[in-house]
């Protein structure tokens, strides 16, 4: 990020001034919160590009006083460190010491590495778990400290599928609500320690506030609980804690700062895939009885269970991700085009049969440990999902609150061996065009990737995810369609009517460019007039000099498209027959009377 | 899905179609029905309707259907409760507070309807979720759902136009809040409640956040202002109903009540504005009442005793119970409350100190005519500038005469001493219990003691003569820890004396003969005094006070030296007459050597005795000359008598009288007093007075052939043979007389007293000088205005030199050539070297 500006400048050339990011330093000098969120959440507008004055839009932020863009630009990832062109000229540029304060503060909160939404995701999972459906929490019934902070509610699902340990105990020991809280009485237990664990648990990180005296017995825990990983990060610690030499050493400071949420995200992806693919036979074999998955793990011992899901767990990622898994990018736009260029059939086998059998017995019982507590149904197809990942959707939160008909007997199911019961069912088949399209959004609320998305559900998927209120994935799907090669399903028309009403303006220019470049195909269709009555429409109280903002965008496409300038139009006239223009000038002119024509039939003058 | 074109037509139908299952759901909520309503589905209507861009449509429909129902709800539930005014029902209540029954009913169904609005708003937000985030975002000046919800409540019921709910509530709460006050039980959580709804609606339409809420905006000016009435109402009442004791208990409890009520059902930032308006109207209005309806009336007696009596009787009435009494009778508990009361209000201590610094003047006063021998007109007018209270100068122009005859005469200064002290003690004791030793108040009442001792111009003496008692009689007996604790109390009396020079020449006076007479019962409290005294006042102020220790040491070291001398060095005379000599620097001892000191014709014995001592002296120190003080010392003479002998102790000139005229007189052989003085050579004065004391005191050694009390020229003297005496060891006083300073403890008489201020005058002059001339050289040139100023700051930790005298000082040094005047500026001086 922080080449020399020579360099920067030139790997920018094009993208420097952009007319959208110019629009966003502009709505930054202003202080337009809103219009800047929308700039850089749909249209994803990079924000630690510079102008032509070398200037960054926090700078500008921070410059005309505006702290609460200030605010939302670091968090949204503004690069803003001390030691850098950038930050230094935020720092001194910015308008009182509040605004100063704020960009030195964020230094800080930087440190505790938030860059990733899925990481800030499970990061609450774990910070606030009482506000995200906890099923089953730890206590320390020795703990000096009162039960509200010496208690750790938790997630079966994220422990099932982040530790055979977990999982093996969540089918035998801890099933059923008998076991909601699970006492941890060994002495050498700490509150400290048995949080800093669940955070590696659910972050994949090492938090680095236990208190050196009590590493040791971390490690203990680490090792009762077979996480062999985190107790190798622990010994780091330990010698770093010991020696001054070891805690200088690189590899020391990489080992405690590691952060691996991409393990995190593998292994909740192998507990979608098993929701995808299994959850249709889990509900109809009545896996939900806890007795048929602890039969399957009858006698294992713990080094078994790992030994078993080793492998499996492996396997299944491949089946979601391909060989490459996560690590080649969480975001389908990243070559998103080379790999969905036509839907793969591979990835959405819905039938268990080519899987070995041991495969779909553990997947099952997987999903019985993580204890779904909701069932989406979409016409016939039914699947169990986890309210904790379903609400990170206001929709679903909303839906699932308990004060309306879906989920309102029962808020938060119970699972008992006594009287087993199937979790709640929600019938969404009105809201969600299909069940490939809740896949797609259950991948993204699960791990927050969208691998599942292909070109002809694509609009489907855009729709919905802004039906459910998840912004970052409509935006991730203009991205994605933006990047096709071809306009996917269901066209121009309605993707151009679908970009108007959910305000998408990248997807806007990008099918308006479309219609610039196909112009002469698609010439004189009705559809077509129809879009620019609608578009003149959209002005209330339209004067007759007001321009059509899709006329308008279409000429500028037009006259980017044929290499022509603005202030070449007068030839316009003069050269037309004599074929004395180069090629590209009586195409644009060509062009240009079609459009002309059509704003005649429509009775507009331009 | 919904992106394609569709016919105006088929728009419409399907958008009130749309709609009306969206408002249905609404009024099913409102049913209590939500839990059969599909989220799902009106979540999906009302989607469609926002992607169509029916969004006004969709937002001002369920703007109307909310307000639909709350119009239902004023009518059918609010409005039947209304409370009604109590007709007839006592008087008016302070403030406009109206007397309402019904009142707890009715806030119940606010409180009743406010939860199931919010519970419902909760829920029409949920389905609504979508236009919130869309439409609403995107229309600048629309409200969430949810503010919606609340401005239509504040709207439609609050402040409805057609009903007085607002009125009505705000009556039933300052109702409650009445009763409450008067000692009822009210419901505390329901009115809890309706204060949140009213914190919980903003004032401003449009939502504004951070704006003032209905609460502030409508609620709490209203409930101050009752509060303020309530009041100021009630402390009229308790100043009819109760002492100033009860009062401030009263007060307090009523500020513990209204902090309680603030948190336990209204808001905390209108802590601050009750807790002000409490203060204002129970404290800092009633500040003077309360402190100064305590004034005693007519004091008969100035024992404090009698005035309990009177206080007891009285009915319980603000009269006597304010802060004097309180002072008077010691109540602890009643000062500390008024003190913690009274901080809170500006005027409070200004006004406690104020009072107690004229009280504090008023006692030392008292003590002042008691026991401090000082007349009591001269003091109205030296303090009437001091009280600023008219009633305490009433005090003593009710009964000028009676004071002014017991007082003036009876000067004991003991006595007065102790009731300095007495009233220090006092004032401390409820300084630490009473005011938690605040500064401001111990300041005022030290300087108040400081006025009220140096009103008596024998201050300084008055204290040295107590210590003189003390050190010769008083500290008989006593432990060290008590030694130190009197000196320690007496040393607090020594800081309020403004001249210290005074106070240093008397006890200079009274140790001297303390150390001659040896009179000093313990050394160490001498020396432990003269520590007192050094860390006060500085190594200078006792420098002398240790030399004349330092003398008394060093000649008593001398006397082993000489005796030593006397048995072992041959030159010595043998079989001399013992002789114990304290050698004294003169400049250390207040002795006047010109003036004090008459020759007179020792008896050959003692001559000798003394030239050989002068002799031993001299040759160890030489370069020194010693003058013999004659009228001090004593000598111890063996005198035989017709029934024995018996030793007899008298002083050097009664002794100068027997051995020089008597021991060569024949049995019953007499002499003249023209022939004594002729022997003798003793001056007059002093002849008579040790002949008085030899023959017409208690012990008659000579006889007198007159039978007068005086001694005449023409009298003449025998040896009384006959004298007996139980004793065999005879101390013969010498006599008082009128011009000579007596030995017993009593005050100095005018004549001495002139004196004494003259050499006080004297050396003063010196300091003054002494001063002028140490500022001079190191400023060179000086104002007068600044020269005057440091030398009375210089000087002021000994005395307060007055202006005249400083100017006269400059004078006298400019005529000496100290200083200069300046040719131009008459005002500034420069200093000669």
């Amino acid at each position: 990020m922080f080449l020399p500006y020579a360099a920067a400048a030139a790997s920018n050339a094009q993208e420097e001034d952009h007319p959208l990011f110019l629009t966003l330093c502009e709505e930054c000098r202003t202080g337009d919160l809103s219009k800047v969120k929308h700039l850089v959440e749909t249209e994803e507008v990079p924000i630690n590009r510079r102008d032509k004055w070398d200037c960054v839009p926090l700078y500008y932020a921070s410059l005309c006083g505006h702290i609460d863009l200030v605010r939302y630009l670091l968090e949204a990832g503004a690069h803003c460190d001390p030691n850098t062109f950038e930050g230094e000229r935020c720092l001194y540029g910015a308008l009182n010491d509040e605004i100063r304060n704020v960009l030195r503060a964020h230094k800080l909160s930087k440190a505790i590495d938030t860059a990733s939404d899925y990481a800030l995701f499970t990061y609450a999972l774990w910070s606030t778990p009482q506000d995200h459906c906890p099923d089953i929490s730890f206590y320390l019934p020795h703990s000096p400290l009162p039960p509200s902070s010496s208690t750790f509610p938790a997630h079966r699902a994220i422990l099932a599928t982040r530790s055979p340990f977990f999982l093996l105990n969540l089918l035998t020991r801890w099933n059923g609500s008998a076991s909601r809280r699970v006492p941890v009485p060994h002495h050498r237990v700490h509150a400290q320690t048995l949080r800093a664990t669940l955070l590696y648990l659910y972050t994949g990180q090492a938090a680095r506030d236990v208190p050196q005296e009590q590493l040791e017995d971390w490690m203990f825990l680490c090792k009762q609980w077979k996480m062999m990983e985190l107790s190798d990060i622990v010994q780091q610690m330990i010698a770093a804690a010991q020696d001054e030499r070891v805690a200088r050493s690189k590899m020391a400071r990489e080992v405690v700062m590691m952060r691996d949420i991409k393990g995190v995200q593998k292994d909740v992806g192998a507990l979608l895939w098993w929701i995808l693919h299994g959850g249709e036979r889990w509900l109809q074999e009545e896996w939900w009885r806890v007795e048929k998955a602890s039969e399957i793990v009858q006698g294992w011992d713990v080094a078994r269970t790992i030994e078993m899901f080793a492998g499996f767990k492996d396997r299944t990622i491949i089946r979601l991700w391909g060989q490459d898994g996560p690590s080649e990018g969480g975001n389908a736009q990243l070559g998103g085009a080379k790999l969905w260029a036509g839907d793969a059939p591979t990835k959405n086998t819905p039938n268990l049969d080519s899987i070995p059998k041991d495969d779909i017995a553990l997947g099952l019982s997987l999903l019985t440990a993580s204890d779904p507590d909701v069932i989406v149904k979409i016409s016939t197809t039914q699947l169990p999902c986890h309210r904790a990942f379903l609400k990170r959707s206001e929709y679903f939160a909303a839906l699932l609150s308990g004060r309306f008909a879906e989920a309102h007997d029962s808020p938060i199911r119970t699972t008992s061996t006594t009287d087993p019961t199937p979790p709640t069912t929600v019938d969404l088949t009105s809201s969600i065009p299909s069940p490939k399209v809740f896949n797609c959004i259950l991948e993204f609320l699960y791990t927050d990737r969208t691998t599942l998305l292909t070109p002809s559900i694509s609009h489907a998927v855009l729709a919905t995810a802004d039906l459910l209120l998840l912004p970052r994935l409509t935006s991730r799907i203009q991205t994605y369609i933006v990047s096709l090669p071809t306009l996917p399903h269901p066209g121009p028309y309605t993707l151009l009517r679908t970009a108007w009403a959910l305000n998408l303006h990248r997807l806007e220019q990008h099918v308006t460019r479309y219609f610039a470049r196909e112009m002469l195909s698609e010439g004189l269709t009705e559809d077509f007039t129809e879009l620019i009555r609608e578009s003149a429409e959209s002005i209330v109280g339209r004067q007759e000099t007001d321009t059509i903002i899709l006329v308008d965008d279409l000429r500028f496409w037009i006259q980017s498209e044929c290499g022509v300038d603005d202030g070449e139009e007068m030839w316009e006239d003069e050269g037309v027959e004599d074929g004395s223009l180069p090629e590209a000038k009586k195409e644009y002119i060509k062009r240009m009377r079609v459009l002309e024509s059509v704003l005649e039939s429509l009775g507009i003058d331009m | 899905m919904a992106f394609t074109p569709s016919t105006l037509q088929n728009a419409e139908q399907q958008s009130q179609e749309i709609w009306d299952k969206v408002g249905n759901a609404i009024k099913q909520i409102y049913q209590k029905n939500a839990s059969t309503l599909s989220f799902e589905e009106i979540y999906r209507n009302a989607y469609t309707m926002v992607l169509h861009k029916m969004g006004d449509r969709l937002y001002s429909g369920v703007k109307a259907v909310i307000t639909d129902h709350l119009q239902q709800v004023v009518v059918e539930h609010i409005v039947p409760v209304f409370p009604k005014p109590v007709e007839g029902g006592g008087g008016p209540l302070p403030g406009g507070v109206v007397a309402v029954s019904g009142g707890p009913h009715f806030l119940h169904k606010v409180k009743e309807v406010w939860d199931e609005h919010t519970t419902c708003m909760l829920m029409i937000k949920d389905i609504l979720l979508y236009m919130d985030r869309v439409y609403v975002s995107n229309n600048p000046g629309l409200l969430k759902t949810y503010d919606m919800g609340l401005e239509l409540f504040r709207d439609v019921i609050i402040r409805s136009r057609q009903f007085s709910v607002q009125k009505s509530l705000m009556d039933c709460l300052l109702y409650q809040i009445q009763l409450e006050r008067e000692g009822e039980m009210v419901e505390r959580s329901v009115l809890k409640s309706v204060t949140r709804m009213l914190l919980d609606l903003t004032a401003a339409a449009g939502g504004v956040r951070d704006a003032s809420t209905v609460y502030e905006a409508d609620f709490e000016p209203r409930f101050l202002d009752t509060s303020r009435s309530f009041f100021d109402l009630e402390s009229q009442q308790f100043l009819r109903e109760c002492d100033a004791p009860e009062y401030l208990k009263r007060a307090e409890k009523r500020l513990k009540e209204e902090e309680y009520r603030i948190k336990s059902y209204l808001v905390e930032s209108t802590q601050p504005k009750i807790r002000g308006i409490v203060e204002k109207e129970l404290l800092e209005n009633q500040v003077k009442t309360i402190i100064d309806v305590s004034i005693p009336q007519k004091p008969k007696s100035l024992n404090p005793s009698t005035g309990t009596a009177q206080i007891a009787n009285k009915p319980k009435q603000m009269d006597n119970s304010g802060l004097i009494s309180m002072i008077t009778h010691e109540r602890i508990s009643d000062l500390a409350r008024m003190y913690q009361l009274f901080s809170r209000v500006p005027n409070g201590h200004p006004q406690m100190r104020e009072t107690i610094s004229n009280h504090v003047k008023d006692l030392a006063r008292n003590v002042n005519e008691v026991s401090g021998g000082v007349a009591h007109t001269s003091l109205t007018t030296a303090t009437s500038s001091l009280s600023k209270s008219a009633s305490t100068s009433s005090i003593i122009e009710d009964e000028p005469s009676t004071t002014t005859t017991t007082a003036g005469g009876k000067a004991d200064p003991c006595q007065w001493v102790e009731g300095m002290l007495g009233l220090k003690q006092k004032f401390d004791m409820i300084l630490t219990r009473c005011f938690g030793g605040d500064r401001a108040f111990a300041k005022d009442v030290n300087a108040a003691l400081e006025v009220g001792v140096n009103l008596n111009p024998k201050a300084p003496e008055f204290s040295s003569l107590f210590i003189n008692e003390n050190m010769k009689k008083g500290l008989k007996g006593k432990s060290e820890e008590e030694m130190e604790e009197l000196l320690d109390r007496t040393i607090t009396l020594f800081r309020f004396i403004g001249e210290k020079d005074i106070f240093e020449r008397y006890y200079k006076q009274h140790l001297t003969k303390r150390l001659l007479q040896g009179r000093s019962i313990s050394e160490d409290a001498e020396k432990s005094m003269i520590g007192k005294l050094k860390t006060e006042c500085g190594y200078q102020f006792t420098t002398k006070l240790e030399g004349m220790f330092n003398d008394m040491r060093v000649s008593a070291d001398t006397m082993s030296d000489f005796r030593d001398y006397l048995s072992s060095s041959i030159s010595a005379p043998q079989n001399m007459t013992d002789i114990s000599v304290n050698v004294l620097t003169s400049t250390f001892w207040p002795i006047n050597a010109a003036t004090q000191t008459a020759a007179c014709n020792f008896p050959p014995e003692i001559s000798a005795a003394m030239e050989t001592f002068q002799r031993f002296y001299l040759s160890r120190h030489s370069g020194r000359r010693l003058t013999w003080m004659t009228h001090i010392g004593t000598a111890d003479l063996k005198a035989t008598f017709a029934k024995g002998r018996k030793e007899i102790n008298v002083s050097t000139f009664m002794m100068v009288v027997l051995m020089g005229c008597f021991n060569s007189l024949a049995e019953g052989e007499s002499i003249s007093y023209e022939r004594i003085r002729e022997v003798t050579a003793v001056p007059e004065t002093e002849l008579k007075r040790a002949l008085q004391s030899l023959s017409l005191a208690k012990y008659k050694i000579i006889l007198k052939s007159t039978k007068t009390k005086e001694i005449n020229d023409s009298d003449s003297f025998t040896f009384n043979h006959a004298f007996t005496s139980p004793l065999s060891k005879l101390k013969i006083q010498t006599v008082l007389s009128a011009s000579s300073s007596n030995s017993t403890n009593t005050v100095e008489n005018e004549q001495e007293r002139e004196e004494t201020m003259g050499k006080v005058d004297e050396a003063r002059k010196h300091q003054v000088e002494a001063a002028i001339v140490r500022i001079m050289k190191s400023r060179k040139t000086l104002g007068h205005n600044v020269l005057v100023a440091e030398v009375c700051s210089q000087l002021g930790g000994r005395f307060s030199p007055g202006v005249g005298m400083v100017k006269k000082r400059i004078e006298g040094l400019i005529e000496r050539e100290y200083l200069d005047r300046d040719k131009d500026d008459r005002k500034l001086y420069h200093y000669l070297a």
